[in-house]
């Protein structure tokens, strides 16, 4: 089973172009889709989750063609949205029945044990009597978290799930689907660079409806050793540095500005070198550095 | 089988809130209060029985009436409750067909509807049995009058009024937009029923075309009519009636055909070239 996502664009009524000839191959297991906010996540995750149409393009998962066969691709589907609701008048026990038997759990004391199990696993067993208008935020989450797992989806499509968790609830979820990265096609989008480095044994970056990069995180971070630099410098002076080098970020550190720079030598012999981790890719690839774009760059010249 | 489910959560879900009760409530004593201040008097000063099918008819079309412009939230939620809780990608990307979510949610809206529409035959019946009322103006018990005043003039009724209020919300995307059905289905009726039957001189045609029926009883049964007529004849087997249950129970499918044709289980609304330029240009586009 793989995730055949061939030049997909879209371009919303507004005029922005959410989308711009994205082209991906994600096989099974779990996939991570970084990027910031407004990147064009939410809008590749909901037309993979066929709830949106995109102007040009392709997606197949398997065999099945996802634009034409949505019937087909919601049988096998899993997908838990960046914003969502639910009914306030019903208990969490009884929705998710209700979308048990949608799924196609017909028998009754299957459906039981299923509701049962996945109530256990997303921590809400205790709480299944109450009405879920009285939910909070990670409770809600939780609950969507059980929905997309019903029916052990074989394309489970995540949107920024981990945003309103607090850190025990993240690590809880994060083992819940890596645990289906074993069989299935995960897609996890996120802005958090951590949510990738964790689980993710493939990964693309996404920006502005671009995919700069693709390829595997550990992978990827190896390939940036010897190419990281740090300095830290009075924070008024970093125009002056990245005038003079390749600054892909900064961070404050101790009222003092320290700034990763991306040099392919010794930028010189006030900087350090530093090992690399995913968010140095990260930002490499934002900044053109690395990546499909570096690629293009190198192509014109040559 | 998924629509079967679809029917039983969302029957369940109507049947458990208070408002539904409520709208019955009001029909009930409505029903009752008809009956008890106008039938009953009328009954007792001439020779018009206080249960005969005629009292049945009209204190059914008062209720039906009324429940038009109070009930309409029942198929509106029923239509776009996904929506409004926004609650639609969880039930959107699973397996259900159009005819599935449409078919189940309607239905049940429909049965919820027939239900809070039984108050009219049964505050009809409290009215003259609680407390009970002189023998002398009750003619033979009329099970039939019930019946068909129920099942051909209610019934339908509901199915069409249903069925316009359930599309207007679906296609727009908001249960308010039903009570706009109810309040243009309310105007074009009292104002196209009552202008061709009585302006125009067309009775026929403007009963035929009058979905609620009040036009039909309140405004020309009720002065037509002898009171042997309104004592004896069941008025939903009236030509006239059947012909209009047949019209309107047709145009209620056409209505559900006709949504059923244009829904999409879409995150986005469908897009129209007028509001595709009535978008801002600075809004954000979802990220």
């Amino acid at each position: 089973m793989e995730l055949n996502i061939r030049g997909v664009s879209k371009t919303y009524s507004n005029g922005v172009q959410a989308l711009k000839d994205v082209t991906l191959t994600i096989p099974a297991g779990m996939y991570g889709l970084l990027g910031p906010n407004g990147a064009g996540k939410s809008t590749l995750m909901r037309i993979l989750a066929t709830l949106q149409e995109p102007d040009r393009g392709s997606v197949r998962l398997g065999d099945v063609d996802v634009l034409n066969q949505k019937d087909e691709v919601r049988k096998t589907l899993g997908y838990l949205p960046q914003e969502f609701g639910v009914y306030p008048k019903v208990t969490a026990e009884d929705l998710l029945d209700h979308f048990a038997v949608l799924e196609g759990i017909a028998e009754r004391a299957a459906r039981r044990e299923v509701v049962e199990a996945l109530l256990k696993r997303t921590n809400l067993w205790d709480v299944r009597k109450q009405k879920l208008g009285g939910y909070s935020g990670g409770m809600r989450q939780r609950f969507g978290v059980a929905v997309a797992l019903l029916g052990n989806p074989r394309l489970m499509i995540v949107d920024e799930p981990t945003a309103g968790l607090d850190p025990a609830e993240r690590v809880r979820f994060l083992n819940l689907l890596s645990e289906l990265g074993e069989s299935s096609v995960v897609l996890l989008s996120t802005h958090i660079v951590e949510d990738v480095s964790e689980l993710c044994t493939r990964m693309a970056i996404i920006n502005a409806g671009e995919i700069l990069f693709e390829g595997e995180p550990l992978r990827a971070v190896e390939d940036l050793r010897g190419r990281i630099w740090r300095r830290t410098i009075p924070t008024d002076t970093l125009p002056e540095l990245e005038r003079q080098h390749a600054v892909i970020s900064t961070k404050l550190y101790a009222g003092k500005t320290v700034a990763h720079v991306y040099s392919e030598s010794s930028p010189g012999p006030d900087f350090e070198e530093v090992k690399p981790d995913l968010e140095d890719v990260y930002f490499s690839a934002m900044a053109g550095r690395i990546g499909r774009r570096h690629e293009q760059k190198v192509e014109v010249h040559a | 089988m998924r629509l079967r489910e679809i029917f039983r959560f969302e029957f369940l879900y109507q049947a458990r809130r208070v408002r539904t009760w409520l709208y019955f409530a009001v029909l009930l004593v409505v029903a009752y209060m008809t009956v008890k201040n106008n039938s009953i008097d009328e009954a007792r000063n001439n020779l018009q029985l206080a249960n005969s099918p005629y009292v049945i008819a009209a204190a059914t079309v008062i209720c039906n009436m009324l429940w038009v412009l109070m009930a309409s939230a029942v198929a509106g939620s029923a239509a776009a409750r996904d929506l409004q809780t926004r609650m639609h990608p969880l039930i959107y990307t699973a397996p259900v067909t159009k005819t599935d979510y449409l078919g189940g949610r309607f239905l049940a809206a429909f049965a919820i509807n027939a239900m809070i529409l039984l108050a009219a035959p049964i505050g009809v019946v409290l009215a003259l049995t609680v407390p009970p009322v002189e023998a002398q103006i009750l003619g033979p018990s009329r099970p039939d009058a019930y019946l068909t005043t129920y099942i051909l003039m209610a019934l339908p009724t509901a199915f069409a009024v249903g069925a316009l209020q359930f599309s207007l919300a679906t296609l727009m995307r908001r249960s308010v937009a039903s009570y706009l059905a109810s309040v243009l289905l309310f105007v074009a009726v009292s104002i196209g029923a009552g202008a061709i039957a009585n302006l125009w001189q067309m009775p026929s045609l403007g009963k035929v075309l009058d979905p609620i029926g009040f036009i039909t009883v309140i405004g020309l049964i009720s002065k037509s009519w002898t009171p042997l007529e309104k004592n004896t004849l069941l008025i939903g087997l009236q030509p006239e009636m059947l012909m209009k249950a047949v019209l309107w129970i047709a145009i209620g499918f056409v209505l559900l055909a006709l949504t059923h044709r244009v829904f999409r289980f879409g995150d986005v609304a469908v897009k129209t070239r007028r509001s595709r330029r009535a978008a801002p240009r600075d809004a954000q586009a979802p990220a």
